[in-house]
């Protein structure tokens, strides 16, 4: 009787997990618009069944794809951060070349402008004091290029000094920050004119306006140019800007400092005027006048 | 519990099969559930109802985790568990080659079936008779990496139950 039961109950299950199958088959294959009312509530019944298949089938692909399968993910992180690291270093490299094309079309516009020959030098070494100031430079063109002490020094950016001393390839520049340099100058807005000298000091870069009368008009941010006085110095030349004025009651002159414009610390490149005197090409053109 | 250690053998080989399709080359893609669908039916340490209710619910997941219409590869790897149960298949499938053949004929009657359940329940759709050779040739290949697979998961399954199950008289 058992063994009946079991064949009976074999014989059922076998026949309804056939046919289970088989509708199922059959209402999903079908035209949407040819399905019957049997199709229809097959498909609702296997609808939520359907449901959690697919609910654990995502359950497992994310599982997958997020934890187990990420050692390709690191492999390409890995990859991928030693390429922005390349990318990182070639940019800082663009940077700096972009800056120096920068600096050196500046220095040629310079000597475009300017009314002799000239020559550009890179600044090869600079002489610190203990407080980080630039006290003396050095350029990597000396007596090979012509080049001869008192010949002034420019940048893009306006006056740096005057060549002190030049041996084979090299010279030495003394800025005019330093004590023993002196400039005549012109404050163009008031016509104010003296003579500027280096303080040499060693912890900033400052000059002082020697000569200025205390009836001169001077203010805070006046610009200082070179006034072409004892045809050392083109005229026009930036030298700085004036940072602080001390006008007593008495006397005949103020003290007036001056901040240079030249940034003697960032300087990399420079021009040197192959010219100690501008005096022959100022009596050229007043005669030509 | 053996048909519970089958369940969750099943659904491992499931995973396997759908994590690492995409290394293999269409159509030596095997199905993994079909050897396993052969041993049990021809082992008898499951009776017939639960055997036919765990490949029931196997091919129902394979359904699922493939996109093919629900009911097809279910209906195919029910009626092979019932096929290899009503044939007898008793005799010795230990031996490599013997598991291979068989496997490799059971491939060839299943793909059959599947295609042609598809072209009975499917809308009609033209039909070149050079096609014919070409689905000849990706029948032939996909039975062949079945019953390539095959030796190993009928090694496997038979490790699980004979740690899992009591041998049972099939009557």
């Amino acid at each position: 009787m058992n063994s009946l039961f079991r064949r009976i109950r074999d014989a059922l299950a076998a026949i309804v997990l056939l046919i289970i199958p088989f509708f199922f088959l059959n209402a999903n294959l079908k035209n949407p618009s040819q399905t019957s009312s049997l199709d229809r509530i097959i498909l609702r019944i296997s609808a939520p069944v359907q449901y959690l298949a697919s609910e654990l089938a995502s359950s497992v692909s994310f599982v997958w794809e997020n934890y187990i399968y990420l050692v390709d993910v690191r492999r390409e992180g890995e990859r991928l951060q030693r390429e922005n690291d390349r990318l990182r270093f070639e940019n800082s490299q663009l940077w700096v070349a972009r800056r120096e094309n920068e600096r050196l079309r500046a220095l040629l516009d310079l000597r475009a402008r300017l009314p002799v020959e000239t020559v550009s030098a890179s600044i090869i070494s600079k002489e610190i004091s203990p407080y980080f100031r630039v006290v003396r430079v050095r350029l990597d063109r000396g007596a090979d290029e012509r080049i001869r002490p008192g010949m002034p020094v420019l940048s893009s950016d306006g006056l740096v000094g005057e060549i002190r001393r030049t041996w084979g390839g090299y010279s030495d520049v003394v800025l005019t920050v330093d004590r023993t340099s002196a400039v005549d100058i012109v404050i163009p807005r008031s016509g104010a004119r003296g003579i500027l000298r280096g303080l040499g000091s060693f912890n900033n870069y400052l000059c002082h306006v020697q000569y200025l009368l205390r009836t001169d008009d001077v203010r805070k941010g006046d610009r200082v140019y070179t006034s072409g006085l004892g045809y050392k110095f083109p005229a026009g030349i930036l030298v700085g800007t004036v940072s602080a004025i001390k006008k007593k009651t008495f006397g005949l002159y103020q003290e007036v400092e001056v901040v240079p414009a030249v940034n003697f610390s960032h300087l990399e490149e420079a021009t040197v005027m192959l010219t100690t005197s501008l005096k022959p090409l100022v009596e050229d053109n007043g005669s030509q006048n | 519990m053996p048909h519970l250690s089958m369940l969750g053998l099943g659904c491992l080989l499931l995973l396997v099969q759908t994590v690492f399709s995409k290394m293999f080359v269409h159509p030596f893609m095997p199905s993994l559930l079909l050897p396993l669908a052969i041993h049990m039916g021809i082992s008898p340490a499951y009776q017939l109802a639960l055997g036919a209710s765990c490949v029931f619910v196997l091919g129902y997941l394979s359904d699922s985790f493939s996109g093919s219409p629900m009911g097809l590869q279910t209906f195919v790897l029910v009626a092979t568990f019932l096929i290899a149960r009503v044939a007898g298949l008793k005799f010795s499938m230990r031996r490599v080659g013997i598991q291979f053949m068989m496997s490799f004929i059971a491939a060839l009657l299943c793909g059959s079936s599947v295609i042609l359940l598809q072209t009975i329940f499917s809308n009609p759709m033209p039909f070149r008779a050079s096609g014919a050779w070409m689905l000849l040739w990706l029948l032939a290949m996909s039975s062949f990496s079945v019953a390539v697979c095959a030796p190993m998961i009928f090694i496997l399954a038979q490790s699980i139950e004979s740690r899992s199950s009591s041998p049972s008289v099939l009557r």
